[in-house]
């Protein structure tokens, strides 16, 4: 019984099935061989689930990411977007980093920025109407200074607003 | 030395068409007055405010863009900022965002030309007026050579 909890990733656990039997037989060693399963289990758990990671999402974000994902159907690279976004700059705790999100303004080849074209805009503004920041929309620094100068003005012609959501 | 502005303004949602356009008017005036042009006049309606403003919660949005010198539009803003019916203002400076623009867009036109040359099945566009004089000649080669 000792030898089998010794290789712990070892899926020929499955002789394990010896164990059982044996289990099954002890009366008080039943408690303790479902444990050892569970060790196991354990192993494999977090590599494999990336609804692990889903979890982290609301921290991530605190506002609502409907708005952005509706103005991007043409960027199915998936939202979950972790700090480091661009690459592996500064990972800040997290392992490996997200696909590299791609600045969209760069892919579409829109040039001009106007503040007129508030759809557009509602697109990079987070719920509150807060500016999301480039880590989390993966926009190129030239467009977001750009982005930010033109929604500034949007909201100075109360196409958008300052404040919104309470 | 004429720069090229943007004047978007928000009327107040209870003043009558006709007003409106004696507004306008009287606006595009001053600017020609000024010696300034006025390229063009956009009504874009009525419009629902992200916020409230002086108390309103929708306006009539209307769209200056113009030829102008510097103090011109000073003028044009003092005026626009004591009118009873405008409620808010902006100009913003659209030339060299222009200037900027048109670079871009030659630079990107004698690209796609230069890449377009090898292809024999030419996209159907054979009369196209944008095409710089380098890439007229590839242009007319290509219809010939399929």
């Amino acid at each position: 019984m000792g030898k089998h909890e010794t290789i712990p990733g070892s899926m020929p656990g499955f002789v394990s099935g010896h164990d059982f039997s044996r289990a099954v037989s002890g009366a008080k060693s039943t408690g303790l061989q479902p444990l050892r399963f569970c060790r196991i289990n354990q192993v494999h758990g977090p590599r494999s689930a990336p609804a692990g990671r889903k979890k982290e999402m609301p921290d991530e974000t605190t506002n609502a990411p409907a708005p952005r994902s509706e103005s991007r159907p043409d960027a199915p690279q998936g939202r979950p977007a972790g700090p480091g976004g661009r690459g592996p700059g500064g990972p800040g705790g997290r392992k490996f980093f997200r696909r590299r999100k791609v600045c969209k303004f760069c892919t579409e080849k829109i040039d001009a920025i106007s503040y007129r074209d508030v759809r557009l805009l509602q697109g990079f503004v987070a719920e509150r109407g807060k500016i999301v920041p480039r880590r989390l929309t993966g926009v190129c620094t030239t467009h977001q200074r750009r982005l930010a100068k033109a929604i500034k003005q949007a909201r100075n012609i109360a196409l958008l607003p300052f404040a919104a959501g309470f | 030395m004429q720069r090229f502005y943007e004047v978007m303004f928000i009327v107040r949602p209870d003043v009558a068409d006709e007003d409106l356009d004696k507004l306008i008017a009287g606006l595009e005036q001053t600017v020609t007055n000024g010696g300034g042009a006025v390229r063009s006049t956009e009504k874009l309606g009525r419009r629902k405010l992200a916020y409230t403003v002086r108390k309103f919660n929708d306006g009539n949005y209307i769209l200056l863009t113009i030829d102008a010198g510097g103090p011109l539009v000073a003028e044009l803003e003092r005026r626009l900022r004591v009118s009873e019916p405008v409620i808010k203002f902006i100009t913003v400076r659209m030339d060299e965002e222009d200037k900027r623009l048109a670079k871009v867009r030659a630079i990107r036109a004698t690209r796609k030309k230069l890449s377009a040359i090898p292809v024999p099945a030419e996209p159907p566009a054979p009369a196209e007026p944008a095409s710089t004089p380098a890439a007229a000649p590839a242009e007319t080669a290509t219809p010939a050579g399929a």
